[in-house]
């Protein structure tokens, strides 16, 4: 569906995306990046806003730039929390229905479906300036599903709903995936995307990091010492027994702060080997985390790989 | 889709708050015909309204086309809303032409309310009288065109300074071209709806009301060349602007 080819974007003497290739297939997604990776340039690329300065982007085996025949099979949800404040939200996508080349009545008749699906239908006659932000992400979404495109971009969807909302959203895209479309969704929040899909592009400083399975991207981070801070009433104790085991490296117990920090090589078995001892006793603890767990960490890894 | 787009930006350009400035102002301009009226009642209506729709009227319009012209493109690109219009299967070329042709819808009315407005006050009540308003409304569509092209071709050429360029060049070139001596008047879009206006030498010689209504200089065109000018003018244009619009990147304002 869309294609890249040694894709990169120039600001001036700033590069936006760096000589990325890669093939998106239907399916769900996510373009994971922190924020200025550029992520918001590659998907503006393949929604036709912005040109590569070099290399091929192509969607449906055309150049979206400015193309029609290319945005008709487009749906995107942008970033930007702005809309027609005046307008209600119905009006706001009826109107964008009707942009797209749908006629009237069809206009209106998905719109009020575009509303049901998101949820938005009981107040879709308010003027959007008094909407939440929960609702104005809502309203994205049915003005990019509005035409029934084959693919939908969403940038960085999830800001602004509630836990609920986030869940209903989810499945909402799983669904609209499973429909055999391609879903792609950018997001700076590593958990966020886990919860999400499997399937990942990885995007640092402009360059595509890594792609594909969330599994065979961890397992490439779990090659790598793991720091795991566990947390406990007695920490000299849980240092104790867990010095011994194969895949510990080192210990840096914290006992004024009252947890020790423990570097592993396989976090995994480290993962079990921990909730053994404490089914047995061997050791009391009242929680524990990985630093190491967050899209930062994941970049520190695959950067020095 | 070309309905649709048009209707939308009618609906943008025509809001209470937006066009009730203009309204004030094309007000105003009739407030100042009147004042002329009351100074000096044996004064003649045709002298009290050519003098204020030169002055006031057809300023208007230049300054309306501009700010209409600037709620295109650039507006949308503050507004950060011109992600929805561009992501759209819509020409581009018809997303510019339909939303100038709403800018110019608006300003025309906005024109046509300022001149019925001064000439109702200068003819005392009567403004059909006016034997110089139907070539002035005339001149008022011709120019809503021809500015709002102008303006148009620049909100999309220099987004960020259309705004400040424009009002240069309502003030400055339209303002001071037409009063200038030799042929530099041809390429005042004022001079042409001048033209096109015929309206009568003033009987008064008040230089300075003279030079506010850009009446100094020696304008020799003539309306069979006029109005073909600007329909030109207003074609070129609004093609090049959206000629350009198509060629071009266009990201909502601070957009990384």
């Amino acid at each position: 569906m869309i294609v890249l080819e040694g894709v990169s974007r120039w600001y001036g003497q700033v590069i936006g995306v760096n000589d990325v290739s890669c093939m998106l297939k239907p399916g769900l997604v996510a373009l994971l990046g922190q924020n200025g990776a550029g992520k918001t340039t590659l998907l503006r690329m393949i929604t036709g806003q912005l040109r590569p300065t070099t290399g091929r982007l192509t969607v449906f085996g055309e150049e979206p730039f400015a193309n029609p025949n290319v945005l008709k099979r487009i749906g995107y949800c942008p970033d930007v929390d702005n809309f027609y404040e005046n307008s209600t939200g119905r009006a706001f996508i009826q109107f964008l229905a009707e942009l797209g080349g749908m006629p009237k009545k069809l206009a209106r008749e998905r719109t009020e479906e575009m509303l049901q699906v998101v949820g938005m239908s009981h107040a879709a006659d308010r003027r959007i300036a008094g909407y939440s932000k929960g609702m104005r992400q809502r309203i994205k979404l049915a003005q990019a599903m509005i035409h029934n495109p084959d693919v939908i971009v969403l940038d960085e969807p999830l800001n602004g709903l509630d836990p609920v909302g986030r869940h209903e959203y989810i499945a909402m895209l799983h669904s609209l995936a499973n429909e055999g479309r391609l879903i792609v969704v950018s997001s700076h929040i590593l958990y966020e995307v886990e919860t999400m899909t499997k399937s990942l592009l990885l995007l640092h400083r402009g360059r595509l990091l890594a792609e594909g399975d969330l599994r065979v991207i961890r397992s490439l981070i779990d090659q790598h010492p793991h720091r795991v801070r566990v947390e406990g009433p007695v920490p000299r104790a849980i240092a104790q027994a867990t010095l011994g085991l194969p895949n510990v490296l080192s210990l840096d117990l914290r006992e004024q702060e009252g947890y020790v920090e423990i570097e592993v090589t396989e976090p995994e078995m480290f993962y079990r080997e921990l909730s053994e001892m404490v089914l047995s006793g061997k050791v009391e603890l009242t929680g524990f985390s990985s630093p190491d767990n967050n899209l930062e960490s994941v970049f520190r890894y695959l950067v020095t790989t | 889709m070309f309905q649709a787009i048009y209707l939308q930006a009618i609906g943008e350009y025509a809001r209470f708050r937006r066009v009730i400035v203009w309204l004030v102002i094309a007000l105003l301009a009739a407030i100042v015909a009147y004042m002329w009226l009351r100074v000096s009642p044996n004064s003649l209506g045709v002298d009290r309204y050519s003098t204020v729709s030169y002055m006031l009227v057809f300023r208007i319009v230049g300054f309306s086309a501009l700010f209409f012209a600037t709620a295109n493109v650039p507006a949308e690109m503050d507004q950060r809303t011109i992600v929805y219009l561009l992501t759209r299967p819509v020409p581009r070329w018809m997303l510019l032409v339909g939303r100038y042709l709403a800018a110019v819808t608006v300003v025309t009315v906005i024109g046509v309310v300022a001149a019925l407005a001064v000439s109702t006050t200068a003819f005392q009540g009567h403004p059909t009288s006016n034997p110089l308003l139907a070539r002035d409304l005339l001149a008022i569509v011709l120019g809503a065109f021809a500015y709002t092209a102008a303006f148009a071709l620049a909100s999309v050429m220099i987004p960020g300074r259309a705004m400040i360029v424009g009002i240069i060049y309502v003030i400055g070139w339209e303002g001071l071209v037409p009063n200038m001596p030799g042929t530099m008047y041809y390429l005042s879009i004022f001079s042409h709806l001048q033209a096109i206006a015929q309206h009568p030498l003033s009987s008064n010689t008040n230089q300075l009301l003279s030079f506010l209504a850009s009446t100094l200089g020696t304008n020799t065109l003539t309306e069979s060349v006029s109005i073909p000018v600007l329909v030109l003018v207003s074609i070129t244009m609004v093609g090049g602007a959206a000629w350009w619009f198509t060629q071009f990147e266009f990201l909502p304002r601070d957009a990384d």
